[in-house]
């Protein structure tokens, strides 16, 4: 069954638009990430599917029910992480959890106290002298609780440290494991590639790819770093029918994508002098920076 | 839902009650010196126009009775009474938004309907509370200070049960004013502004006859607490209207909020 099913979505913001005619389907256990630079479209997405604003056409069916009419009753298992978090300054962070509890039936309150002590997070701190990263671990607390079917989050990261982010992941694959479905808009292109089983690209309100990661990364090149302290000779060298996407950094490294066989491309850098070399394959970047 | 409601604005409730209340001793505790200069009063408002007597509530001047005193006191309050109602139906609602705390709340099991309606209940059981609050300070102030009058406390429950009614018709004016715009910033103060403006609009309608239809739209002439003590309680039409408006914005409103778009 689809988690998600996003229909022909198109949103206008009067005239101008914020997402155009995008459809998306998500499997219940996927960890689909929706990667795209600001005032793509992600946050209009997610906005829509929470029904926080109303689609101008086409149509989101979440867990088999219509996104504007069964919105509450979808929500009893649904978690939604927010990439800016707004709580009431005023509540104490257990006060905050509890409430955040309050809209539930039958949830095991010292389900709180799991999530705090695995985040790390003082529950008698006031929100509003938190910091962002706190904040965002509250986030994370609260939409975590109640074991929801789906997580849905928008830059999850923004605020956390490097360690956290870690916890955060390790957090979100174990749920997946358990057969949650998790739905992420990010920057962080390597944890998406490290963590997401499916993803789509939006620009300008439009899907421009999606799918599979692995299927979507090229495998057929290779990304290709040299530094040398003759480019110029490097450049003859090369045999350019199997090179794209050819840069030269400064006057002493290239980079390029190549499709060519590599032994033959080993043959004829063995006759320069190379003072270093890497070769990786393409990345989630790679393939998102084709776009932009 | 409505439980955290309560408690997250209360702190406000009580500093109102105790504002109000403050005022209201401090009137009751006045009235002995005010009788003392009733005197002057009298002939002073013996040279004054009859509209603008009508104007201020000034028509029940007879200060003898304590009742009348506080009426006649009480009615610059009932404007800020007003007021607070107004403005709490309009924060109630348009905070959530302002404050972006919607996205938390609207990410819950909860429809908007229920968020409206807990919202208005939070409001209805505030002025009540209200009410009720200075209604004691009131009759406890009386009871302290004014010792050698027979002061008649259901006819003071009767101003005050006025002025909850014309309270409930400003909660609905700050539910509107907070439903129909897009960014609800300015909802409280457009709708305390609505309360002056019918403060101005009764001042108006009392000043000629021809100008008289003009109380029916201003809901700060409805529940006039020195009309109350004269008639001894209150014209039902007005009663009447406070029902039938309120109902109207209700709908409105709710039916209003159920499509609004949360910008966040």
């Amino acid at each position: 069954m689809n988690v998600i099913e996003i229909r022909n979505l198109t949103k206008y913001y009067g005239k101008s638009v914020g997402v155009d005619d995008i459809s998306i389907d998500i499997k219940q256990g996927e960890f689909f990430g929706f990667i795209g630079p600001n005032g793509a479209g992600k946050s209009t997405t997610i906005n829509c599917m929470l029904n926080y604003l109303f689609p101008t056409s086409g149509s989101i069916k979440i867990l088999g029910l219509d996104s504007v009419k069964n919105s509450a009753e979808i929500k009893k298992n649904i978690g939604f992480v927010p990439s800016e978090v707004f709580y009431y300054d005023n509540m104490k962070v257990d006060e905050l959890l509890k409430y955040s509890l309050s809209f539930y039936k039958h949830i095991d309150k010292s389900m709180i106290y799991k999530y705090t002590d695995l985040l790390e997070l003082d529950k008698d701190k006031k929100i509003g002298e938190l910091s962002m990263g706190n904040k965002k671990k509250v986030a994370i607390v609260q939409a975590v609780i109640h074991n929801p079917k789906l997580l849905i989050l928008d830059e999850p990261t923004n605020g956390l440290d490097p360690l956290m982010q870690q916890k955060l992941f390790k957090l979100l694959d174990d749920l997946r494991k358990q057969g949650t479905t998790i739905f992420m808009s990010s920057h962080m292109l390597e944890d998406v590639q490290k963590y997401c089983t499916n993803v789509a690209i939006i620009k300008q309100g439009k899907i421009i790819k999606q799918g599979n990661i692995s299927s979507l990364l090229p495998h057929s090149f290779k990304i290709i770093n040299i530094k040398s302290v003759d480019v110029n000779k490097l450049k003859t060298n090369l045999d350019f029918k199997f090179i794209s996407n050819f840069k030269e950094i400064d006057s002493k490294n290239i980079k390029f994508m190549y499709s060519g066989n590599l032994t033959t491309l080993f043959k004829n850098l063995a006759l320069i002098d190379i003072r270093d070399i890497t070769i990786e394959s393409p990345t989630l970047e790679d393939l998102f920076m084709q776009y932009y | 839902m409505f439980i955290s409601e309560f408690k997250n604005n209360i702190k406000g409730l009580i500093l109102w009650v105790i504002a109000i209340g403050f005022i209201v001793t401090l009137f009751v505790v006045l009235y002995p010196v005010a009788i003392e200069k009733m005197s002057n009063l009298d002939e002073m408002l013996l040279s004054f126009p009859k509209e603008l007597i009508k104007a201020f509530n000034l028509e029940n001047y007879d200060w003898s009775n304590v009742l009348n005193y506080f009426a006649y006191e009480y009615q610059y309050i009932n404007i800020a009474s007003l007021i607070f109602a107004a403005m709490l139906g309009a924060n109630l609602l348009a905070k959530e938004e302002i404050n972006k705390t919607i996205q938390f709340v609207y990410s819950k099991p909860i429809t908007r309907t229920k968020i409206f309606l807990n919202k208005m209940y939070v409001a209805l059981t505030y002025i009540l509370i209200y009410n009720v609050g200075i209604y004691v300070v009131t009759s406890v102030s009386l009871l302290l200070f004014i010792k050698d009058q027979n002061i008649d406390y259901i006819l003071l429950g009767k101003v005050y049960l006025g002025q909850f009614i014309v309270q409930i018709l400003f909660i609905f004016i700050g539910l509107f004013m907070a439903t129909i715009f897009k960014k609800p910033r300015g909802a409280a103060s457009i709708s305390a502004f609505m309360v002056l403006f019918s403060y101005v609009l009764g001042l108006v309608s009392k000043l000629t006859e021809n100008l008289n239809f003009l109380k029916y739209f201003s809901p700060t002439e409805y529940m006039v607490a020195s009309n109350i003590i004269k008639n001894n309680g209150y014209e039902i039409k007005y009663i009447f209207i406070v029902v039938l408006v309120s109902f109207a914005l209700f709908f409105i409103s709710i039916n209003k909020y159920k499509t609004k778009e949360y910008v966040i």
